[in-house]
């Protein structure tokens, strides 16, 4: 059964220039457990499907499922519950408290969904992305590397089903970038299901599924053609 | 130039509600230091149209209290004393005689019966009729009467009516203010009265003669100065001539302006203004500091742009002009609006005098001077509020201000607090602690901005608490520390023994009496001067001595002074004072100067409150000479059944309960309270504004924090609540370094304006609990809705983008 179901999903803004479609009837299927890589240039409408997907935005049209939930029929205050209980964002630019430390940031996403131990779990997730020695740092203490496995364990830390990640090796050097993606490739074997968005297309050897974007159409949904290697093989 | 100017436009708009906001606050600070000083201006003006307008007289002529003259003997005499010199002359009988007013006579007074020669059209000292109608030639025979404005507004009596003088039922026609009583407080030894307790009525002549038992007498003579005479030399001429022409009975003759009734008002109006400018400025103060707390903060909002422009080359000073721009924008705004506030709050103020010092000719010009200076102020404080960030802002290297917020250095100087801080609850219930404490100079700001404001409201109630617990303290001393005493003055003096004070004393209602004797005089000390009503009584009575007084069985030949008098004089228990006392002579008396020493010092607040013993009467010329009573019922008998008794002896001027009398400084203190009501609810706007910028920037600084708290499924109303609580936290430190401030600032109030705005009042420091609780409320509520503002902006937050910016 597919954890992420799309049907016919259009996304339309107005602007004063005229109406801009961003996402035209796209339509997938993503089945639990997999590492889906959304592909395509600067505005094919990838971060809006993936905006879709997390219920931050609300299609104009067409039918969405997550984790058995439709999406589209959720009223405003159901939505914030299902972000709290079924998807979790990682972000590009981080989005860390800075007045929280690495531990506290996680363990906020632990607390949001309702863990009880989540000063345990926080430190489990810490040192699972190998920053156990640096619990007590402050973001701006840490590097953005460091930064971004703290968002990782956060988004973890919630324990949802559904990781969504926009560009999370955008800010990174290469190394710190494999380092991530490994992370988030671990986490498919834990049961999640990822989907990262970029415009890197090196990474989408390593998912079990590739989508791809152009001008706010689904061109193409496929199993990576060379088949899915791991990250440590790829190469920018 | 454009270029920057098209930019800073655009910033305008972006920030258009927080310009306004802080516009605003300059405003409130600017418009209530022209505002409140707009209307010191009009009082005076307005005084001085009143006098103008109804033809006050420039002298008055008066034989010592209690003689009386045949009134066209009187009017003849003084006629021909003044000679060229007066244009117009009218006589009149003054009686002080007991009055009950209201339904059922239930308001006793102090009456001063004020018959004029209604034959004649009044010219001098005229009625401005505020109800009803005035008295005319049609009656000069009648019984009708006018009654005082301030008298009738501090019983709410209707414009017509009954009232009882003498025992005598009179109808009075209509309310007036006449320019010889718009002053409505006066004491009398050791008593002060006010428009409550004080009844002037205007009444014929004859009516008045009837009911004082005065035939065809007056005792009182008002004149006005050819035009181009010289009022002092006029003044002399009948001070010269007055014996000749009217030889036998010693006359006084008193010029309106040297009037220390006429004089009060104007002082009144110069010591209020001292208190309300020194409010007004620290009120400004805190606005000022508000506005360069959240212009700093706008400024710092633009570091990156900042940044960027100095990586691109651009020189400091063009960096300097958007920010400054900003600034002046905020500046045009907040006088714009200061002008706005000002004259809204001098309308308001205005409406509060009216209603509390009521004068027949009110004048309110524009007061330019005073607007433009506070113009300047509201100019000057925002372009002095941004300079300081600006002039940080392009000092600072280009690496750091291009840095994203978070990561600028010296954003996190909490962060080593924080981790040793042990705070209990989940992240988001010790969110509003952290963001606190992570910024420690952000939010001493915030706090000291808020604190600042409040201080002014604390300091505003305490003054007003101080100046009642000062009159609780001075009415404790002079009704003997028992309200249940009728104090009762008589007409004029008389022998103790004679039959008006034998009945009185002899009345089956009174269980116990005191009489004494109350006079003015001066005490003098190098060039200090202070003027004290002389109560003489037993001072080893304590129904008319202070309590301490009584105790110690104080031999007579000496004087008992107010602990503030002997402070300004700089005497002692033990030390010797001169002593200025009439002396009666003949007819009348002359004022002598005899050194005292000073047997007692009484802790009164009020410095004109002295005590002589009555067996010290021949000092004055005098033996056996009483003016006064103090009476206390028998048990069984109520204050008001021995007042009402009392009122209608023979030779009683007013017969008051002792706490009618304390009454009356509770009501002149009306004024002042109406005036911090404006206070409290400018400060409690202030607070407002200052609680709301500071949330709304720290909203837009934390847009993405609650964005990220959003996409992880927070909803709006918990994010609210973490700004409620951070603004409530940030408010109550605000607030007890308010409370901290204010009571500095009420310290300096008592200790340094008022003994030189008030030197007759020695004020006790207080701050009732109410007034701690007003204080902590307007800055919990101001700070806690706030928040609450934003609430919208977080709803329709686009969080997609948001989330998506990459500093």
């Amino acid at each position: 059964m597919a954890i992420i179901d799309l049907r016919d999903v259009t996304k339309r803004f107005e602007t004063p220039a005229g109406t801009v479609v961003a996402l035209d009837r796209a339509s997938l299927s993503v089945a639990a457990a997999q590492l889906v890589v959304v592909l395509g240039p600067s505005g094919s409408g990838k971060t809006t499907l993936l905006n879709m997907i997390g219920a931050l935005d609300t299609p104009t049209e067409g039918l969405i499922d997550v984790g058995g939930k439709r999406v589209t029929d959720l009223s405003r205050s159901q939505l914030f519950g299902f972000r709290r209980q079924t998807v979790t964002f990682i972000f590009q630019a981080f989005n860390l408290f800075p007045e929280l430390t690495a531990l506290e940031n996680v363990r906020f996403g632990a607390e949001v969904s309702g863990h009880r131990s989540a000063s345990q779990l926080a430190v489990q997730m810490l040192e699972d992305v190998e920053l156990g020695d640096r619990v007590q740092h402050f973001p701006h203490e840490l590097s953005g590397g460091e930064q971004q496995r703290v968002a990782i364990a956060r988004s973890l830390a919630t324990g949802n089903p559904v990781l969504l990640a926009d560009e999370p090796t955008g800010e990174l050097d290469f190394r710190t970038g494999i380092q991530i993606l490994q992370l988030l490739r671990d986490r498919t074997n834990d049961g999640k299901t990822v989907v990262v968005v970029t415009h890197n297309r090196e990474i989408s050897r390593m998912a079990d599924l590739v989508i791809e974007l152009s001008d706010g159409h689904i061109i193409s949904s496929a199993p990576p053609s060379g088949g899915t290697v791991d990250a440590t093989e790829l190469r920018w | 130039m454009s270029f920057w100017l098209r930019w800073s436009w655009r910033d305008l708009r972006g920030r258009l509600l927080q310009v306004v906001a802080i516009a605003a606050i300059i405003a409130l600070g600017s418009g209530i230091y022209a505002g409140l000083g707009s209307t010191s201006a009009w009082r005076q003006q307005s005084l001085d149209a009143s006098f103008a307008g109804l033809a006050a007289h420039d002298i008055e002529v008066s034989p010592v209290a209690g003689f009386f003259v045949p009134q066209d003997q009187l009017l003849g005499a003084v006629r021909s004393a003044g000679g060229q010199g007066l244009s117009t002359v009218e006589a009149r009988l003054v009686a002080d005689l007991p009055v009950r007013a209201g339904r059922g006579g239930q308001i006793p007074a102090a009456g001063v019966v004020v018959g004029v020669d209604l034959a004649q059209p009044v010219e001098i000292d005229r009625w401005k009729v505020t109800a009803g109608r005035s008295l005319g030639p049609g009656d000069a025979q009648g019984s009708s009467v006018l009654l005082d404005e301030h008298f009738a507004d501090a019983h709410h009596l209707p414009p017509t009516g009954t009232i009882v003088i003498a025992g005598t039922p009179v109808r009075y026609v209509g309310t007036v203010l006449e320019p010889e009583y718009l002053n409505t407080t006066t004491t009398f030894g050791t008593t002060i009265q006010g428009a409550a307790t004080r009844a002037v009525i205007f009444a014929p002549i004859g009516l008045v003669q009837r009911l004082a038992d005065q035939p065809g007498q007056a005792n009182d003579v008002v004149a006005r100065v050819r035009s181009g005479e010289s009022i002092d030399h006029v003044a002399a001429t009948l001070t010269h001539n007055l014996p000749i022409t009217l030889p036998n009975v010693a006359m006084t003759v008193a010029v309106r302006n040297d009037d220390p009734m006429t004089l009060a008002l104007y002082d009144e109006i110069i010591s209020e203004q001292k208190i309300f400018d020194v409010f007004a400025l620290l009120i400004l103060a805190g606005a000022g500091f508000a506005a360069f707390n959240l212009t700093r903060r706008v400024v710092e909002a633009q570091r990156r742009d900042i940044g960027i422009a100095m990586a691109l080359g651009v020189s400091p000073g063009e960096i300097a002009i958007r920010p400054i721009i900003l600034a002046a924008e905020v500046a045009v705004a907040g006088v714009a609006l200061g002008v706005l506030a000002g004259w809204g709050i001098g309308i308001w103020v205005l409406g509060i005098f009216r209603s509390e010092v009521p004068l027949p000719i009110w004048h309110t010009p524009w007061q330019g001077g005073l607007f433009l200076r506070a113009a300047v102020l509201g100019l000057v404080i925002p372009l002095a509020g941004s300079a300081y960030p600006v002039w940080r802002a392009v000092r600072v290297a280009p690496t750091d201000a291009l840095l994203p917020p978070h990561l600028r250095s010296g954003r996190h100087r909490g962060s080593g607090l924080l981790r040793k801080l042990p705070l209990p609850g989940s992240t988001m219930a010790q969110a509003p602690v952290r963001r606190i404490t992570i910024a420690p100079t952000r939010s001493a700001m915030t706090v000291l901005a808020i604190g600042l404001i409040l201080a002014p409201l604390l300091a505003a109630l305490g003054t007003t608490d101080s100046a009642s617990a000062t009159i609780d303290a001075g009415t404790q001393i002079l009704s003997g520390n028992s309200a249940d005493q009728l104090l009762v003055s008589l007409t004029n003096y008389q022998p103790s023994t004679a039959p008006a004070v034998s009945a009185l004393v002899d009345s089956p209602l009174v269980a116990k009496y005191a009489l004494g004797l109350n006079t003015g005089g001066y005490l003098l000390r190098g060039h200090t001067t202070v003027a004290v009503s002389i109560s003489m009584v037993d001072l080893s009575d304590p129904l008319v001595a202070p309590t301490a007084v009584a105790r110690q069985k104080i031999a007579p030949g000496g004087i008992v002074i107010a602990t503030k008098a002997a402070a300004d004089l700089g005497v002692g228990l033990g030390g010797d004072i001169v002593l200025r006392h009439p002396l009666a002579q003949g007819s009348g008396y002359r004022f002598v100067d005899t050194v005292v020493p000073i047997r007692a010092i009484v802790d009164s607040p009020y410095r004109f409150v002295a005590y002589m013993d009555l067996r010290d009467e021949p000092m004055m010329g005098l033996s056996g000479i009483v003016n006064t009573a103090t009476l206390v019922p028998r048990p069984g008998v109520s204050i008001n059944a021995l007042q009402r008794r009392i009122s209608l002896q023979p030779g009683v001027a007013w017969a008051l309960p002792a706490s009618t009398l304390s009454n009356t400084i509770r009501d002149i203190l009306g004024l002042v309270t109406g005036l911090f009501v404006v206070l409290q609810i400018v400060i409690g706007m202030l607070a407002f504004l200052v609680a709301y910028n500071s949330t709304k920037i720290g909203s837009d600084e934390r847009a993405r924090e609650h964005a990220t708290m959003m996409a992880f499924g927070v909803g709006v109303p918990r994010v609210v609540l973490i700004g409620v609580i951070e603004s409530v936290l940030l408010g109550v430190i605000g607030i007890g370094v308010g409370l901290g401030v204010g009571l500095l600032v009420l310290h300096w109030v008592l200790g340094t304006v008022f003994p030189a705005a008030v030197p007759e009042l020695s004020v006790l420091p207080a701050v009732a609990a109410s007034s701690f609780v007003i204080t902590v409320v307007i800055g919990l509520v101001a700070t806690a809705s706030a928040p609450t503002l934003v609430a919208r902006q977080l709803e329709r937050m686009n969080l997609p983008s948001t989330l998506r910016y990459v500093e």
